[in-house]
């Protein structure tokens, strides 16, 4: 019989929740579920700020030169940079010292607080790292912190996906970004609500939709807290919490994308951030403080 | 994961880059030679398996169409998104009398705390559901709404939540483990 597996834990610093339809039982479904679940340790293992001994942290170790690094910081680094570069600045991983700064600082494992005191939080861009594919290294011009959280979970949430791929039906949820295959236990497309920004609880819309993540973005002041930064976004030009919209939502192939996305867009605004993501071809759902609510290819 | 041509590229960059890490390989070499796989297992709390709830022949909609065709891999743009508001309403047709007569209760379980709902069944409907205790860290009244949005749509519809907060994820996980025990019943 079809059964719907569900497998929770916490991965960084969120709930991740994975839904497996499969005819297999439990104990033949849970091995490919502990794969998929150990790439969210593997990203965060690699791209946290919160640990100086990760592969992202330990770049200011060699400030100026350029450095070989793994295919997988490599990628997501290519990632945010382009990003950063198509929103000329609106999004930037170069804020991680100012998010430290701001208080946004604990690792959620230890408790502990990361100071990195060495790191000068302004005047550095997304312009002060320089990739080389061909030789696979970085180079930062200046000490910074890379902060990839914000493609980083959706990364993890990608790779755990298709980890699952041959399974009938998959959703891979982690605080709110998700991707779907397949079909959901009742044999249909799955059935997506969207946390409305301002009522908790309420949905603003639903999708069904499969094969494709959708993530969220959002003020969501209310969840600010302890120091992780999540639900958390600063102008990174500005350095101001961003106020034209109260969230962003993205349908998009990738979490990666639909993260980095929706990121993105909140801090262009509504006009700007309409315009991008129609550029960008991915679906979208942007709500306004008032409750305005605007569609993108939905 | 092939590359979709979008206007800028960010999302076939994505895609290639998330099918380059991929092929990497993390997984084997991570498994092998340390035991973080290993430790991934005893963390897979709060998990249960229920089952189908369209699988028993109990539902009163016509035979399950063999298994839906996978929309052609097309990537978001081109998914079929029906409007939400006929994906709601045809909702509530399929899903009721999906369940017993009876009072049902079930727990939800959070970061920021846990949500303990009661939902009563009548004539095969939800009839009503209460939030019966909470030891969530914020206030009620938050997810004041969520009880009659269940009585609504006639089931914890909705498969998943973008962006759902501690507290409705708790909520949608106690009347999850209440309507299993409905169909069950």
């Amino acid at each position: 019989m079809r059964t719907t597996h569900t497998f929770a834990t916490v991965s960084m610093d969120t709930d991740v929740t994975i839904q497996v339809v499969a005819d297999q039982p439990r104990a033949v479904v849970e091995p490919a579920v502990q794969r998929a679940l150990s790439w969210f340790e593997t990203v965060e293992r690699i791209c946290t700020r919160f640990d100086r001994s990760s592969e992202v942290m330990r770049l200011l170790d060699q400030v100026g030169a350029s450095v070989r690094i793994s295919t997988l910081l490599f990628e997501v680094a290519a990632f945010a940079l382009d990003l950063a570069e198509q929103t000329e600045g609106a999004f930037d991983p170069t804020v991680g010292a100012r998010l430290e700064q701001l208080g946004f600082n604990l690792n959620y494992k230890t408790g502990e607080a990361i100071h990195s005191d060495d790191v000068g939080a302004d005047s550095v861009s997304f312009r002060d790292v320089k990739l080389d594919r061909r030789a696979h290294t970085v180079r930062l011009r200046k000490p910074l912190i890379l902060d990839l959280n914000a493609v980083a979970k959706g990364l993890a949430i990608d790779l755990a996906a298709t980890e699952l791929q041959s399974y009938a039906g998959v959703c891979v949820e982690a605080g709110g970004d998700l991707v779907v295959k397949g079909q959901n236990p009742t044999g249909e497309p799955w059935h997506i609500g969207i946390q409305h920004p301002r009522a908790e609880g309420m949905l603003a819309h639903t999708l069904d939709l499969t094969d494709t993540a959708v993530c969220t973005s959002g003020d969501y002041e209310r969840r600010v807290g302890e120091g992780s930064g999540e639900g958390h976004i600063v102008d990174p030009r500005t350095h101001r919490s961003v106020t034209d919209l109260a969230s962003v939502t993205v349908v998009a192939p990738t979490a990666m994308a639909a993260d980095g996305l929706s990121t993105a867009a909140m801090v262009l605004g509504r006009e700007q951030g309409l315009h991008f993501l129609a550029s960008q071809g991915v679906g979208a759902l942007l709500i306004a403080p008032d409750g305005t609510t605007l569609k993108v290819n939905l | 994961m092939a590359a979709h041509r979008m206007h800028r590229g960010l999302v076939a960059l994505s895609a290639s880059a998330v099918a380059a890490i991929y092929l990497a390989g993390y997984l084997q070499t991570q498994v092998a030679d340390s035991n973080i796989g290993a430790a991934a297992i005893p963390t897979l709390a709060a998990a249960q398996s229920a089952p189908v709830a369209a699988a028993p022949a109990a539902t009163s909609s016509p035979p399950l169409q063999p298994v839906i065709q996978r929309p052609t891999q097309a990537p978001a743009k081109a998914a079929p998104t029906p409007t939400p508001g006929a994906a709601t309403s045809s909702a509530q047709s399929q899903a009721a009398a999906a369940y017993k007569d009876g009072t049902y209760t079930g727990q939800g379980t959070s970061r920021r705390g846990d949500v303990w709902v009661s939902i009563l069944v009548q004539a095969g409907k939800i009839a009503n559901v209460t939030i019966t205790r909470s030891t969530l860290q914020y206030p009620l009244r938050d997810i004041a709404t969520l009880p009659s949005q269940v009585v609504q749509r006639q089931s914890a519809r909705v498969d998943v939540v973008s962006r759902a907060t501690y507290s409705s994820m708790a909520f949608q996980g106690a009347v999850a483990q209440a309507l299993a025990a409905a169909k069950a019943a």
